[in-house]
């Protein structure tokens, strides 16, 4: 039986042989080429009876699998001579493709390698990052600003989830499960030198460089003898960053000294180049922790300050789990002397983006991210199924053949499948190389530099891209594969007339994945077009203040040991030559430069008032000094600006408020001369009333605010400095500074550069948007175009009836225009339906204009609607054109 | 629209041996069988070309007929059958069978096959 058994391929190509041998023979005989094939076809009858299925096709089950990955191979094969005669169509699948599995495949390699993946470091899966949460007191946490929070029992820096020293020792001496647990923090340093350097530097814990098995270069990690007496044992290792940028690799650099602040430090070890940490940010070295109030403001016997960030090692046959309940049991001990406190300890696989707050911001940005890159796979695949759906008709021819030789229909189903699958694949194999390369561009969208993210593709990335290619083939593929097969099987190969072709079901279809199509780009465009508006709108704000020729000026005076009167001397004297220099129109200090977010928030009251009243909000405030309203262009509306002199000792500080303020707390009475005071704060008096300037940028809503004279014992560290227009006066300005003291480092912004910065968001969503949407546009134009021209070659006769019965080319024309419309308008208002709830989920990153800005919507639907009805003119011209004696004889 | 009536195939064995004496003259294709048995019955015998590959099959499988790929005279590749040892012991055996199988079609159709 075996040795009968024909291949279906064979038996297409005998089928076809023979069909062309009889039109040879009817062409001799005086037929045309085309009338020939249909005769032939003709005389040829039912190929189903010819080779009836169950001779050939049916199939045992025994060896079935060998059989199945043979006709796999076989429908492969069939598929990929199928694509290759069809470059257009199999270029435009596949970079379509690439866009929407490459940009998930993107995303989820950026996600997981900050949350899921494990360090790059020996034995990872038994690091552990630990995270300490208390609940029973009040607790809160305001970005990067430290602050006492509630009675004053637990300090905050950056996150409320780190420990403290003494907690650190006690969760180190008494765990059983760890065989070891290190701690770190970051502080920023000066590196003198010429120049000198603002760097990171890492105060870690002695076991770190063993907890870790960090990789050492040289020389050697830090050891558990250099964690002596607080500020005994100065050494330093270095990064392998640094090592080659300040020190040119230089083998020797062991023993050497560097100095950071005021100290000088041994280095004892460079690390391995591939040590970056173990968090986002990137240490340029790293100092024995009890080394830490020389670079920082002491903080090791502070049992109630959370500034350590832990990360352990796990001891063979412990869990996280049972980790964590051992350290909660420690951390619930020491519960006892705060009333009320109920320590939790968190135990989370180490990875690079920990802990629960991290965590947190990533799971909400992590839904927004994957709806839209679902979005764009959904219009990718849609775009697809519509290119595929487009090229029925050619293949139906083929598939007719296939049917009427017997083959099952879900064996038809299976072949298209496959080269769906296929396609699916190659652009699933290109979207993983996209893979590798944009999680870095994401990272450098989010955060100027870049991050650590590790994007080689592992078995789950792999995974991932085969899931969502095969989810893709589905979604793209199966509709137009089964819409495909659907045939008539009693007219199949009798010949090329429309009636074996696409019924008006398929029509149907296609129209409906042209309206999905249009529906996606619009709610695209509508994104794009808001974000847009809204960057434009922002970039020309009046702010309140100048932006441009501004520049701010911060000296690391603290890391340089100065004391706050030292500091603010120094400062004052700085301004003044400043302000003398020819290119600077105006000097002044400020405690923080507009829309950098570092301005401190206080609830204020009325210091005569029984209670605190915190239902008014917060208010936000900095210190400024007189000459700050000149330089930054603040008019003064009522009253006077700062006084050049302070108050007399025991009178309130002088403060101008904005007008927000003024009107929130004092809405029926003058605001002047009034006392307001932050709880356990200095009262301050109302010396003025200035007009709103948004120190915090576009989060204008509710944006109360006040400057506040510079009180005794403070300063405020940064020199603002008005430039005249066209001079560059920043050399002047940091050769005053270093007039001053050499060693002080003097960082520099323009206002320009930060507006740009915080700007940038909107800048890349609008340009994502457009770049997306137009593609989707572009696609969804085809769509139309494929879709009308189908239309109007399925009407030919009927058009022909009617220009035969004296219908004018105008009234045919508005007839196929009439119906594109139709499926243009339910993809239209489809779209603009889902644009408007779009636009309501984006609404807080818009600034400037409603969600549903009229302009915005009514303007790309109706562009829309002109490359749609653009898309249409040809088809409709050609359905004009059409001669009534050719098309009523061609039926 | 094809019937079942314009489809009606040839008894069994008829055809076979219309092809097994088509073949005896030489290896043909599919194509060339079905124009030479049709030009040799007027067109009746063989109403659908189609009908042609089952028997074809079946003579394959009996090893009566080898098949294989080859170029036609027309330039074009197509499968050429040809008659085995054995299909020609066959054809010899059943030829007596075969011309009163004659009769009987010629009986059926109502003509005289000896008068054509």
């Amino acid at each position: 039986m075996g040795r009968h058994r024909r291949s279906r391929v064979d038996i297409e190509e005998e089928v076809r042989s023979h069909l062309e041998h009889e039109a040879d023979a009817l062409v001799v005989e005086g037929m045309t080429r085309s009338e020939a094939r249909a005769e032939a076809r003709a005389r040829f009858g039912d190929v189903s009876r010819a080779f009836p299925p169950d001779a050939w096709t049916r199939r045992s089950w025994v060896g079935g699998v060998g059989r199945l990955i043979a006709e796999l191979a076989r429908d492969a094969g069939l598929a990929l001579r199928t694509l290759r005669r069809e470059p257009g169509f199999t270029v435009v699948a596949i970079l379509t493709l690439v866009l929407g599995i490459g940009l998930n495949c993107a995303l989820f390699s950026f996600l997981y390698s900050l949350t899921m993946r494990g360090l790059p470091l020996p034995d990872a899966d038994r690091l552990v990052t630990i995270h300490q949460t208390f609940t029973g007191m009040p607790l809160g946490h305001f970005g990067s600003a430290s602050m006492k929070v509630g009675d004053g029992s637990r300090y905050v820096n950056g996150t409320s989830d780190m420990v403290s020293y003494p907690e650190y020792l006690a969760y180190r001496d008494r765990a059983r499960s760890l065989s070891g647990l290190a701690g770190f923090a970051s502080v920023d340093a000066t590196m003198a030198g010429e120049p000198a350097l603002r760097v990171s530097a890492f105060v870690v814990t002695c076991s770190y460089f063993q907890v870790l098995r960090a990789p050492v270069l040289l020389g050697r990690g830090l050891e558990p003898g250099d964690c002596g007496a607080a500020g005994q044992v100065p050494v330093v290792v270095l990064g392998y960053g640094l090592w080659q940028s300040r020190f040119g690799g230089d083998g020797g650099i062991v023993g050497r000294t560097i100095r950071l602040d005021r100290t000088r430090f041994t280095v004892v070890g460079v690390a391995g180049r591939d040590f970056t940490g173990t968090g986002l940010e990137e240490p340029d070295l790293w100092v024995p922790v009890t080394m830490e109030p020389a670079l920082a403001p002491d903080r090791l016997r502070n049992p109630d300050l959370s500034w350590l960030a832990l990360v352990g090692r796990l001891r063979p046959g412990a869990t996280p789990e049972g980790t964590a309940t051992e350290l909660t049991g420690i951390g619930r001990s020491r519960d006892t002397s705060y009333p009320g406190r109920r320590t939790t300890v968190l135990v989370d696989h180490a990875t690079l983006a920990g802990g629960p707050i991290l965590a947190a911001q990533v799971r909400s940005s992590r839904i927004g991210a994957f709806s839209l890159a679902g979005l764009i796979l959904l219009i990718a695949c849609l775009n697809v199924a519509s290119l595929m759906l487009a090229r029925m008709p050619a293949r139906q021819r083929a598939v007719r053949i296939r049917r009427a030789l017997g083959a099952a229909r879900h064996q038809v189903v299976g072949q298209l499948l496959v080269e769906s699958l296929l396609l699916a694949f190659v652009g699933g194999g290109m979207g993983l190389a996209l893979s590798i390369w944009l999680p870095g561009v994401f990272a450098r969208i989010l955060v100027p530099g870049g991050l650590p993210v590790d994007t080689a593709p592992d078995l789950r990335i792999v995974g991932y891209a085969l899931g969502v290619s095969f989810i893709a083939a589905l979604l793209f593929g199966l509709m137009p594969s089964l819409e495909t097969s659907r045939i008539d099987l009693a007219s199949a190969l009798r010949s090329d007339t429309p009636g074996g072709g696409p019924g008006p079901r398929t029509y149907r279809l296609r129209k409906t994945v042209v309206a999905a199509q249009l529906a996606g780009s619009l709610l695209l465009l509508v994104l794009a077009g808001l974000f847009a508006r809204s960057f434009v709108l922002e970039q020309r704000a009046d702010l309140g203040f100048r932006i441009d020729h501004i520049y701010g000026f911060r000296p690391d005076l603290g890391d340089e040991g100065y004391s706050a009167e030292q500091a603010a001397a120094f400062l004052d004297t700085w301004k003044t030559r400043v302000a003398a220099l020819p290119g600077v129109q105006g000097a002044a200090l400020t405690s923080a430069l507009p829309l950098d977010g570092q301005s401190a928030a206080v609830f204020v009251r009325d210091p005569n008032a029984a209670a605190p009243d915190f239902k008014e909000g917060q208010v936000f405030f900095v210190y400024v000094s007189p000459g700050y309203f000149a330089t930054m262009g603040i008019p003064i509306l009522r009253g006077a600006g700062l006084p050049a002199t302070r108050p007399a000792s025991g009178e309130p500080q002088p403060a101008v408020i904005g007008e927000t303020m003024a009107h929130r707390y004092w809405p029926n009475q003058e605001a002047l001369g009034q006392v307001f005071a932050a709880p356990n704060g200095e009262p301050r008096r109302v010396v003025g009333i200035a007009r709103d300037a948004f120190h915090g940028g576009w989060q204008r809503e509710g944006w109360a605010f006040f400057w506040s004279a510079i009180p005794p014992r403070a300063f405020a560290g940064t020199l603002v400095v008005r430039a005249a227009a066209h001079a560059d006066a920043t050399p002047e300005v940091l050769a005053a500074a270093r007039q001053l003291d050499s060693n002080v480092l003097v960082s520099v912004t323009s206002l320009h550069d930060v507006l740009e910065e915080r700007l940038r968001p909107a800048r890349v969503a609008a340009l994502l948007y457009a770049a997306l949407g137009s593609l989707a546009l572009l696609l969804a134009a085809v769509g139309v175009y494929g879709a009308a021209a189908y239309g109007v070659s399925q009407r030919s006769h009927e058009f022909g009836v009617r220009v035969a019965l004296g219908a004018s080319r105008g009234e045919i024309r508005s007839l196929v225009l009439r119906q594109g419309l139709l499926t243009v308008g339910i993809g239209v208002a489809a779209g603009l339906v889902a644009a408007g709830v779009a636009a309501q989920l984006v609404r807080g990153q818009l600034y400037g204009i409603a969600p549903l800005d009229p302009l915005v919507f009514l303007g790309i639907a109706g562009a829309l609607v002109g490359v749609a009805v653009a898309a249409m003119l040809k088809p409709a011209r050609r359905a004009c054109s059409l001669d009534p004696a050719e098309t009523l004889r061609g039926d | 629209m094809s019937t079942q009536d314009d489809r009606e195939a040839l008894p069994q064995g008829t055809l076979d041996l219309l092809i097994l004496r088509t073949l005896e003259l030489g290896r043909e294709h599919g194509q060339g069988i079905a124009r030479a048995i049709q030009e040799s019955s007027e067109g009746v015998l063989l109403v659908e070309h189609g009908s042609l590959y089952p028997a074809l099959q079946r003579l394959e499988r009996r090893g009566w007929v080898a098949a294989e790929w080859g170029i036609s005279a027309n330039n074009r590749r197509a499968r050429f059958y040809a008659l085995t040892v054995k299909g020609r012991r066959q054809l010899e055996a059943e030829t007596g069978r075969w011309q009163r199988v004659t009769d009987a079609v010629s009986r059926v159709l109502g003509v005289d096959p000896a008068g054509g």
